[in-house]
């Protein structure tokens, strides 16, 4: 039990802080960005990100399991990965449609479903050899991940915002890129890898 | 299309509302793989089929299906037009497959093709679409392009794979944070070459921020009440265009005095105000003459009132707190709205 615990939190630590999808990986920054600039709409979405990476992330590593689809090649894992993304995406479409969920909802399931967040984590799964646990822990940190990301934008933005003495022409999405940046390289440290030379 | 707009299109789609460095569409495959000139130069070309050939489909045959269902369509195609490609680049550049990894599967979901999809293709005539689709294209894949011939020459001192002869090469280039870097430069740069002739048309395609910007007004005036300065106050003009060095702060003008005023009977008003010239021509001096009559009859009612001066939008007074809700509310409905269409935008 205590061993399920370990893998969990740690799968979900790395795919959050150590490794972060967003920072360290690049996955889903233009949604992330985007997202930031529109706290609002940030409840919503975060759940579908969060429940779309965990159960693809599940549903993918549990097919991968089964012995015909491991024999399989790489690109036909790539199908099998798009063909569960797809399915999970009508499924939930079905379920929220029928709960009569206002517009804005229906509109953030689409969001949350196809962007490169939620499509990596099966990949990186697949790739990094997570076992079931692994794949639940990864799921969830990638969710875990995005809305991190969202929120350290977010006040980037709000200061951003403030900042009287940022140069014209860095003003705007100038600006917003390199402060990502500047996060990104503070992510990059937790791998402890040297980046300068 | 006229020869004008088919050039604005292009103008548009590779400058002013460049997806990458404006609107912020489709970074990840940027920073993620285009690390050098080869890499970026397949992505760019994945995008550029993906993105035309999605988009034209999008506004000849799914114009009228909910946009739930488009959405998961364009994953479809986008997957479909990815597996033979993704197929083909590992059989015949097996390096490649190598070294973009994961990255190439995930362009069928790159944000541009969805969010142009929603927001042109199903809106506009084919045409306008094609055009605005390979305009899209190019102005993405130069800007991928460059910032992998950046990263290349910066992180790995060559340039098509030949060394250019720097005498250090910094590797963090080559992770996402250099990407980031150098889009956000790129951008400036574009920013500032364009700032003459195209500076509001690169503003407004720029990310919206009006929601971050309102939570900062809201904060300022809950700073500017807690305060409790009568002399300072929130100006209201800066709810509808916010500068970044406009002062919202404004002094306090003073009161303006009652103006004493005579209130004229109606009848009498009218009379002053003869409206049709040719009356006056049958008629002679008669409105004179009746006039005079009026005049007689109402001894002429002067009343000093002290009216209210026109509310003064740089004053503030009891109403404030009301007219400025109201104001913030109107502004976040506008918000709603452009938000909405924005969603449209955001893709999906």
């Amino acid at each position: 039990m205590s061993y399920f615990f370990f893998d969990l939190f740690s799968a979900a630590l790395y795919a959050c802080v150590i490794q972060n999808f967003i920072f360290t990986g690049g996955y889903g920054a233009s949604e992330a960005i985007r997202m930031s600039a529109k706290p609002k709409n940030l409840f919503p979405l975060s759940i579908f990100i969060v429940y779309f990476t965990t159960v693809t992330s599940v549903i993918c590593r549990i097919l991968e399991l089964t012995s015909f689809v491991s024999g399989l090649e790489a690109l036909y894992h790539n199908m099998i990965f798009y063909g569960v993304l797809c399915i999970l995406y009508l499924v939930t479409l079905v379920v929220v449609l029928g709960f009569h969920a206002p517009k804005r909802v229906v509109r953030r399931v689409g969001i949350a479903a196809f962007n490169t967040l939620v499509l990596s984590v099966p990949f990186i799964n697949y790739r990094a050899g997570f076992n079931l646990v692994g794949a639940i822990g990864s799921g969830i940190g990638a969710g875990i991940a995005f809305v991190l990301a969202v929120l350290l934008i977010n006040t980037g933005l709000q200061k951003l915002e403030q900042n009287t003495s940022i140069p014209r022409h860095f003003k705007g999405t100038p600006a917003i890129f390199i402060y990502v940046a500047i996060l990104s390289l503070g992510f990059m440290a937790l791998t402890g890898k040297s980046i300068f030379i | 299309m006229n020869n004008s707009s088919f050039g604005e299109t292009f103008r548009r789609g590779i400058i002013t509302n460049n997806p990458l460095l404006f609107q912020i569409m489709g970074v990840c495959p940027v920073v993620a793989i285009a690390l050098s000139v080869k890499t970026a130069a397949v992505v760019a070309v994945i995008n550029a089929l993906e993105l035309i050939i999605i988009e034209l489909l999008s506004c000849l045959l799914f114009k009228k299906l909910k946009r739930h269902f488009r959405v998961l369509i364009y994953a479809v195609l986008g997957f479909a037009i990815n597996l033979p490609l993704l197929a083909a680049i590992s059989r015949h550049l097996p390096d490649l497959t190598e070294s973009i990894g994961i990255f190439l599967p995930l362009l069928a979901v790159n944000s541009v093709i969805a969010v142009k999809c929603e927001t042109f293709a199903v809106k506009n005539t084919v045409r306008d679409t094609v055009f605005d689709s390979i305009a899209t294209a190019i102005g993405y894949g130069i800007v991928t392009v460059a910032v992998g011939a950046a990263r290349e020459a910066l992180g790995s001192g060559t340039i098509f794979g030949k060394p250019i002869g720097l005498p250090y090469t910094a590797e963090a280039f080559l992770a996402p944070l250099g990407g980031f870097l150098i889009l956000g430069f790129f951008a400036a740069i574009v920013k500032g070459l364009t700032a003459k002739k195209y500076s509001e048309e690169v503003n407004a395609s720029m990310l919206d921020t009006s929601q971050i910007r309102m939570l900062h007004i809201k904060h300022l005036k809950q700073l500017i009440d807690e305060s409790g300065d009568d002399d300072i106050f929130f100006d209201d003009s800066v709810l509808n265009d916010l500068e970044p060095k406009q002062s919202i702060f404004r002094r306090k003008q003073k009161t303006v005095a009652p103006e004493q005023t005579i209130v004229i009977p109606e009848e009498i008003q009218s009379f002053s105000e003869p409206e049709e010239k040719e009356e006056e021509k049958t008629v002679g001096y008669q409105p004179f003459a009746d006039l005079l009559k009026t005049l007689e009859k109402h001894e002429p009612e002067i009343v000093v009132e002290a009216t209210e001066p026109e509310p003064d939008p740089l004053e503030l007074n009891e109403e404030w707190e009301v007219r400025d809700e109201e104001l913030l509310e109107s502004v976040e409905e506008t918000e709603k709205a452009s938000d909405e269409q924005q969603d449209g935008g955001d893709g999906q």
